[in-house]
C-alpha cells in the first residue's frame, strides 16, 4: 500500500498541509521558550482565546476568520506585553524563572480555560467560510482549501516572522538577547524592552493561530491541552532558538501523522509523535537545528 | 527532640483517623477523605522530585495512571490463575513498577537540564496513555469496570469495616503517614542535602563531588514508587477506569500546586498544601461547581508564585526567623494564628461569596449581589492582610484589622438576612473581635514598626 | 504572662470553633431544605467533555420539575431536585453519590450522562437497593446485571449491539458486501465499532478497514483516504462531536465513494453542528433516538420542545433539543409515573412497577426488559436529505432527517448511494 504513488503523494502533501499548522501554533512558543526560555504553558490556551475572537467576529460580523486573525494581532501584542511584565517583575528579575515560571503559566492557563468555559459554555464552536469544505485537485493530489489557506497563512506569518528577526536591528537584538544577554546590554539595547516586544510577537501568532484552529475543526475551551504537548516537542525537536529548526518540525511531525494515519493505525499517531521526541532528548538533546546549549 | 515530635505528629494523625474511622459509618466522608489523601501522597510523591531536587515533573498523571493500570491487569490476572490477593499485593506492585519507571525515566532524561526534564515528563505521559488506549487487556479505550469488593475482615475478625470506602479510607491514611515519614527522612539525611544541593546549583554540586546523577535517579524511583502506590487502591475506590480520566491533566495540576502552596522546600509543605486545598477542592464540589475547583487551581498558583514562592510554610518559617529568632514566643504563635485564621476566612469568604455573587447576578437581585461582592473584597483583604502579617509589613496589622471588621460587618450582615447557623455566626464574630483587639497590643505593634533585625532570606 | 495566656487562648479557641463550625455548616446547605418536599438526587456532567450534553439535560428535568409541581407535586408533595456537577470525571461520582445517599438523603435518584459517570456510582446505588433510572451509558449493566438498573436510552435489549444493527440492516438490503469502520479511542465510540463489527460478522459482512484513531487527530483526510483505498462498499463511523465534523468534512472534500456511510457519529444530532456542515451531511446514514417526524409525534413532544427552546435561548447550550433533552424528561416521567402509581417512595415497589410496566411518555411507550434496557429496541436509523447551507430552521421540521429504521416508524426510503 505504501508503494500506491496516489497514497503516498496525498499522504505527502496532507502532512506537509498539517506542518504548516502545526507551525503556526509552536511558532509563537518557538519565540518565548526557544529563544527567551519561557515555559509558556499557556501558549495554547492564548490560542483558543484567538479562537473564540474568530468566532465571535464570524457569528456577530461575518468575518473572515483569517482577517480577524490578522486584524486582533496588535491587542494580542498588548497582552503579551503586559503577560511578560508580571513575568520579569514576579520572576526573571529575582532568578527564579524554572519552577515558579512552569507554575504561573500552568496557573494561568487553567484561568484562562475556565473563564472561557464560564463564558461561552463548553459546546463547541465551529465557523462559515467559502473555502471550507472546497477541494482543489491537482492530478491525482487533493489540496482542501480548509488545510491549505491555513498553511498559506501559517507560512506567510513564519516568512514575515523570519525577515523581521534577521533584517531589522529589534529582530536581530532578540536573536542576541537569546545568545547573549549581557553582549546585548553593553550594545546599547535594553534588554528587558526587548524582550518584552518579543514575548509581545509570540502572543500575536497566537492570534493568527487560533483563527486558522477553528477553521480547520470545531474548537472548545479544554482543546488547548491537546496542543501543549505538540507544540513543546515541535519547539524542542528542531531546536531551541531557530525558527527554521520549528517549520523543518513541524513538518516533520505532519508527515509522521499522515503517514501513521494512512498506512498505520492511527491509534500510535501520538506515541510516534512523542516517541520521536524522547528520542531526539535522548540523542541530541539541541534538536535538529539547535545550537549547542 | 525533633524527632520525637514528629512521631507524636504521627500519633495524633493515626489516632485522629482512626478516631473517625471508628465514630462514623458515613460513605461520603470516607470517600472524600479518600481523595484528599491521594491528594497528598502525590504531592509529597511529587516534592521529592520536585521540590527537594528541583526537578519539575509534568507527567504526574503518567506515574498515577501506571499505578491504577498495574492494578487493573493484576485485578484481571489474578482471579484467572486462581490467586485472590489482598490490596497490599497490588500496592506493592504498583509501587515496584511505578519506581522502576521513575528510574527508566530518570535515566531517559536526567541528564537534560531541568525544563527538558518537564517536557519529557509531559511527552512520556502522553506515549503511556496511547499505549493504555490500545491495550485491550485493561480496556483500552472503553474503560474497565470494577465490580467493588466486600470490605475485609482482618485478624480472624477482630478487626471489620461497615463498608469497602472506610477501609480504603484507613489504607491510604496508613500509606500517607508512611509517604509523609518518607519524605521526612529525606529531608533530614544525606541524601536530601544532596537533592538540595542539586537544587541550588547542579554544577557546583557537582564540582563539590555530590554523586548528582545516582542522587536524581534515587530521587525519581521513589517519586515514581509513591506515585504509583496513590494509584493503586484507585480503581477500587472508582470502580470505573479510563485512560482519559486516569491520564488527566488535573491530577498532574494538583500535584505541582499542592506543594507550590504549602512549601516546596518542606517536608510539611505538600501536606499543608494538599489538605488546604484537597478540603477546598471537595468543598467546592458540592457546595458551588466543579468548574471552579480548576479556576481555584488557576487562581492559586498564580497568586503563591508570586506574592508567596516559598510556599505557606516557608513564609511562616520566615517570620519566625524575624519575629521569634530565639525561642518560640507566644505572641508570635498567636500572630501565626491569626494569619492563619484570616487566610481561612478570606478563602472560605471568597468561594462563599463568589457563588452567592453569581447566583444573585443570574438571578437578578441586585442586593445580594452587591452584599457578594462586598463579601469578596472583605475576602481579598483578608488574603491580602494575612500575607501583610506574615511578611512583616508595617500595614500587615492594620488591614488584617480591619479585614476583621469587614467581616464582621458582613458576617452580621448575613445574621440580619438569613437566621441561619446563628450559633456558628456568633462565635466567628467572637473570634474576629478577639483577634482586632489582640492586634492592637502594644507588643504587636512594636513589632510591626520595627525593622527586622534579621537580614531578608535568600531566595 | 497570665494576661498573654489568656488571649492566646481566646484567640485560639475562637479560631478552632469558627473553622470547626463554618464547615459543615457550610456543607450542610442542602440538607437545610424545607421539610415534606421529594428530594431526587444526582450528579450531572455539567463541564468537561460531556458538559454541553450535560446542561441541556438539566434544562429538560427542570422542565419536567417545574410541569409536575405545576400539578400539584408528586403524592401531593413538592419536588426538589439535590444535584452536583461531576464534571465528566469519574472520580468525582462516588463522593458525590454517598454524600447524596449518607448525608443529603435524598428520596430518589437518578444517574448523571454518559457511561463513564454512571459507572461509578453502580455499586454504590446497588448496596444501597435504589433504583436507578439512567441517561445514556452504553451496556453499563451488563458488568453488573442489576435489576433496578432502568436506561431510558432505546439502543434496545443487548444495546451494543442493537445500535448499529438497523444501519447493517440497511446495508444488507442493498446486498452490500465490504465494510470499514473507523472509531475514535474514546468510551462510547469503541463500544458502538465494537457492535457493529458483530453486527457485520453476524451478517456476513467482509471487514475490510478496522482501526481506531485517537481523538486529538486534526486532519483526517489520510484517514478518509486509507479507507477509500480499501474500496469499501460501507463506512461505519463511531466518533465523537469534533471528530465527526472532521470525517465529514474529509468525506466531503475527497469525494468518499462508498454506497452507505455513517452510523455512530456523534454530533451530528445537534443544533451547531448541524448549521455548521448543512449540505455536507446529505446522504449520511446516522443513529439518533428522536427527530421530528410524523411517525414520532407523541403527546407532550411538541409543548416540551417549546419550553426547552425558550430557556435553552441565551443557555449556551443546543437550542433545538432533539437529541438528549427528551430523554432526561422521560426518565424522570417513568419515575415520577412509578412513585404516582404505586403511591410510595419505597425502592422495592418502585422497582417492581419499573420491571414490569410500558410507560407513555413523551418519547413514546417505554417498556424495560430484564437487563434494565428497552425490551425493544427504537434506534433509529435516520438520513439526511436535501440540506441547505446555514439553515438551522430546517432541522427542527420534519424532512432534513428520513427515519429509515425500524420499520415500525419509518417515513421513507434509503437514498442510495452516497456517492458513487
Amino acid at each position: 500500500m505504501i508503494t500506491d504513488p496516489v497514497l503516498l503523494s496525498n499522504a505527502i502533501v496532507a502532512g506537509l498541509l498539517l506542518g504548516g499548522f502545526y507551525t503556526a501554533v509552536a511558532l509563537g512558543l518557538s519565540i518565548a521558550f526557544g529563544q527567551l526560555d519561557i515555559v509558556n504553558i499557556a501558549h495554547p490556551a492564548f490560542i483558543i482565546i484567538g479562537s473564540y475572537f474568530a468566532y465571535l467576529l464570524g457569528a456577530m460580523h461575518g468575518l473572515d476568520p483569517v482577517l480577524t486573525g490578522v486584524i486582533l494581532t496588535p491587542l494580542f501584542f498588548v497582552l503579551g506585553i503586559v503577560v511578560y511584565r508580571v513575568y520579569y517583575a514576579s520572576f526573571e528579575r529575582t532568578g527564579q524563572e524554572s519552577l515558579s515560571g512552569l507554575a504561573f503559566f500552568f496557573g494561568l492557563m487553567f484561568i484562562i480555560e475556565v473563564t472561557l468555559i464560564l463564558i461561552y459554555g463548553v459546546d463547541y464552536r465551529l465557523v462559515q467560510a467559502s473555502y471550507i469544505g472546497v477541494n482543489w485537485k491537482i492530478g491525482i493530489v487533493d489540496i482542501p482549501l480548509r488545510m491549505a489557506i491555513p498553511f498559506a497563512t501559517s507560512m506567510l506569518m513564519t516568512i514575515g516572522l523570519y525577515l523581521f528577526m534577521s533584517k531589522t536591528f529589534v529582530g536581530r537584538a532578540i536573536l542576541a538577547v537569546s545568545q547573549d544577554r549581557q553582549a546585548l546590554q553593553l550594545m546599547g539595547a535594553n534588554p528587558v524592552r526587548i524582550k518584552q516586544i518579543a514575548f509581545g510577537l509570540a502572543l500575536a501568532t497566537a492570534s493568527v493561530a487560533g483563527a486558522l484552529l477553528i477553521i480547520i475543526g470545531p474548537v472548545e475551551p479544554s482543546i488547548n491541552r491537546e496542543y501543549i504537548g505538540r507544540a513543546f516537542a515541535i519547539v524542542v525537536l528542531g531546536g531551541m532558538g531557530s525558527l527554521p529548526g520549528t517549520v523543518l518540525a513541524a513538518f516533520i511531525l505532519g508527515i509522521a501523522e499522515s503517514f501513521v494515519n494512512t498506512f498505520a493505525n492511527p491509534s500510535w499517531a501520538p506515541a510516534v509523535a512523542f516517541g520521536a521526541l524522547l528520542l531526539t532528548l535522548a540523542i541530541r538533546p539541541s534538536g535538529i537545528l539547535g545550537r549547542h546549549s | 527532640m525533633k524527632s520525637l515530635g514528629f512521631c507524636g505528629f504521627i500519633v495524633v494523625a493515626l489516632l485522629a483517623g482512626g478516631a473517625f474511622a471508628a465514630f462514623t459509618n458515613n460513605e461520603y466522608y470516607f470517600t472524600a477523605a479518600y481523595l484528599i489523601l491521594q491528594g497528598l501522597i502525590m504531592a509529597i510523591a511529587w516534592n521529592v522530585l520536585g521540590g527537594f531536587t528541583g526537578y519539575v515533573n509534568f507527567g504526574s498523571a503518567g506515574f498515577f495512571a501506571l499505578g491504577v493500570y498495574s492494578s487493573v491487569a493484576l485485578h484481571r490476572f489474578l482471579p484467572g490463575i486462581g490467586v485472590e490477593a489482598p490490596l497490599v499485593v497490588y500496592i506493592l506492585a504498583a509501587a515496584a513498577l511505578c519506581g522502576l519507571l521513575g528510574l527508566g525515566t530518570g535515566y531517559l532524561t536526567l541528564r537534560l537540564r531541568g525544563v527538558y526534564f518537564a517536557i519529557a515528563t509531559l511527552a512520556l505521559a502522553i506515549v503511556f496513555k496511547t499505549f493504555m488506549d490500545n491495550w485491550s487487556y485493561v480496556g483500552a479505550a472503553k474503560g474497565a469496570s470494577i465490580a467493588t469488593p466486600d470490605p475485609p475482615r482482618l485478624f480472624d475478625g477482630l478487626l471489620s469495616f461497615s463498608s469497602y470506602a472506610k477501609y480504603l479510607f484507613v489504607v491510604m491514611l496508613l500509606l500517607s503517614v508512611a509517604a509523609i515519614a518518607v519524605s521526612r527522612y529525606i529531608v533530614h539525611s544525606r541524601f536530601g542535602r544532596g537533592l538540595a544541593a542539586i537544587r541550588d546549583d547542579e554544577l557546583a554540586a557537582e564540582c563539590m563531588g555530590v554523586p548528582t546523577l545516582r542522587l536524581k535517579l534515587i530521587s525519581a524511583t521513589v517519586m515514581g514508587a509513591l506515585m504509583g502506590v496513590a494509584g493503586a487502591p484507585y480503581p477500587f475506590m472508582v470502580s470505573f477506569v479510563d485512560p482519559a480520566s486516569a491520564f488527566g491533566l488535573e491530577t498532574a495540576v494538583n500535584s505541582i500546586a499542592m506543594p507550590m502552596i504549602g512549601g516546596s522546600a518542606y517536608w510539611f509543605g505538600p501536606v499543608l498544601g494538599a489538605l488546604l486545598l484537597g478540603t477546598a477542592q471537595q468543598i467546592i464540589s458540592v457546595t458551588i461547581s466543579s468548574e471552579l475547583n480548576v479556576l481555584l487551581v488557576g487562581v492559586l498558583l498564580v497568586t503563591f508564585v508570586i506574592a508567596a514562592p516559598t510556599g505557606i510554610v516557608g513564609l511562616v518559617h520566615e517570620f519566625l526567623r524575624t519575629a521569634a529568632p530565639a525561642r518560640l514566643t507566644s505572641r508570635a504563635v498567636v500572630l501565626i494564628a491569626i494569619a492563619g485564621l484570616c487566610f481561612v476566612v478570606g478563602a472560605l469568604a471568597i468561594i462563599f461569596n463568589l457563588q452567592l455573587s453569581l447566583q444573585a447576578v443570574q438571578a437578578g437581585t441586585t442586593g445580594t449581589a452587591l452584599l457578594g461582592i462586598a463579601g469578596l473584597g472583605a475576602g481579598a483583604a483578608c488574603l491580602t492582610g494575612s500575607w501583610g502579617l506574615l511578611k512583616l509589613k508595617t500595614w500587615g496589622p492594620s488591614l488584617t484589622s480591619a479585614a476583621f471588621a469587614a467581616s464582621i460587618a458582613v458576617t452580621g450582615a448575613y445574621l440580619w438576612l438569613e437566621s441561619k447557623g446563628v450559633v456558628a455566626q456568633a462565635l466567628t464574630i467572637a473570634a474576629y473581635t478577639a483577634a482586632i483587639g489582640y492586634l492592637q497590643m502594644r507588643d504587636v505593634r512594636l513589632l510591626y514598626h520595627r525593622r527586622p533585625i534579621a537580614a531578608p532570606a535568600p531566595a | 504572662m497570665a494576661h498573654s495566656f489568656w488571649r492566646r487562648l481566646a484567640g485560639m479557641a475562637g479560631a478552632f470553633t469558627a473553622l470547626a463550625v463554618l464547615i459543615p455548616a457550610l456543607s450542610a446547605g442542602p440538607a437545610l431544605a424545607q421539610e415534606k418536599t421529594i428530594k431526587i438526587g444526582f450528579s450531572m456532567a455539567l463541564t468537561g467533555p460531556l458538559g454541553a450534553g450535560g446542561k441541556s439535560a438539566l434544562i429538560a428535568m427542570e422542565i419536567w420539575r417545574d410541569d409536575v409541581n405545576a400539578k400539584g407535586g408528586l403524592l401531593g408533595r413538592k419536588v426538589e431536585f439535590v444535584y452536583y456537577d461531576d464534571a465528566t470525571n469519574p472520580a468525582k461520582v462516588p463522593p458525590l453519590y454517598t454524600k447524596l445517599l449518607d448525608v443529603d438523603k435524598v428520596d430518589l435518584i437518578v444517574s448523571s450522562y454518559g457511561t463513564n459517570v454512571i459507572v461509578p456510582a453502580m455499586n454504590i446505588v446497588m448496596r444501597k437497593k435504589m433504583v436507578f433510572p439512567s441517561l445514556f451509558g452504553l451496556a453499563v449493566n451488563d458488568e453488573f446485571k442489576y435489576d433496578r438498573y432502568f436506561q431510558i436510552m432505546p439502543a434496545g435489549p443487548d444495546p451494543k449491539v442493537d445500535w448499529s444493527r438497523g444501519f447493517f440492516e440497511l446495508a444488507k438490503g442493498k446486498g452490500l458486501e465490504t465494510v470499514a469502520l473507523a472509531a475514535a479511542d474514546a468510551e462510547f465510540s469503541q463500544n458502538a465499532v465494537y457492535g457493529a463489527r458483530k453486527n457485520a460478522q453476524a451478517m456476513g459482512f467482509k471487514v475490510v478497514y478496522d482501526k481506531s484513531y485517537p481523538p486529538s487527530t486534526t486532519d483526517f483526510a489520510p484517514i478518509v483516504r486509507a479507507i477509500q483505498a480499501t474500496n469499501p462498499d460501507v463506512v461505519y463511523v463511531g466518533s465523537y462531536p469534533p471528530d465527526s465534523v472532521g470525517m465529514v468534512k474529509a468525506a466531503n472534500e475527497l469525494q468518499l465513494k462508498t454506497k452507505l456511510f455513517g452510523g455512530g457519529m456523534v454530533g451530528l444530532q445537534f443544533a451547531a453542528i448541524q448549521k455548521n456542515l448543512g449540505p455536507m451531511l446529505d446522504n449520511v446514514v446516522n443513529y439518533d433516538f428522536w427527530v421530528p417526524a410524523s411517525t414520532l409525534n407523541f403527546p407532550g413532544i411538541d409543548a416540551f420542545l417549546k419550553k426547552y427552546q425558550q430557556k435553552a435561548a441565551g443557555a449556551g447550550v443546543d437550542p433545538l433539543g432533539h437529541y438528549l433533552p427528551p430523554w432526561a424528561y422521560a426518565y424522570l416521567e417513568v419515575l415520577g409515573q412509578a412513585v404516582e402509581d404505586t403511591k410510595s417512595l419505597d425502592q422495592d415497589k418502585l422497582a417492581k412497577h419499573m420491571q414490569t410496566t410500558t410507560y407513555q411518555t413523551i418519547v413514546g411507550p417505554v417498556k424495560f426488559g430484564s437487563n434494565g434496557e428497552w425490551q425493544t429496541s427504537r434506534a433509529l436509523m435516520v438520513q439526511f436529505r436535501n440540506l441547505k447551507a446555514d439553515d438551522l430552521d430546517q432541522f427542527s421540521k420534519a424532512g432534513s432527517r428520513v427515519v429509515l429504521h425500524p420499520p415500525s416508524v419509518k417515513t421513507g426510503e434509503l437514498v442510495f448511494p452516497y456517492r458513487q
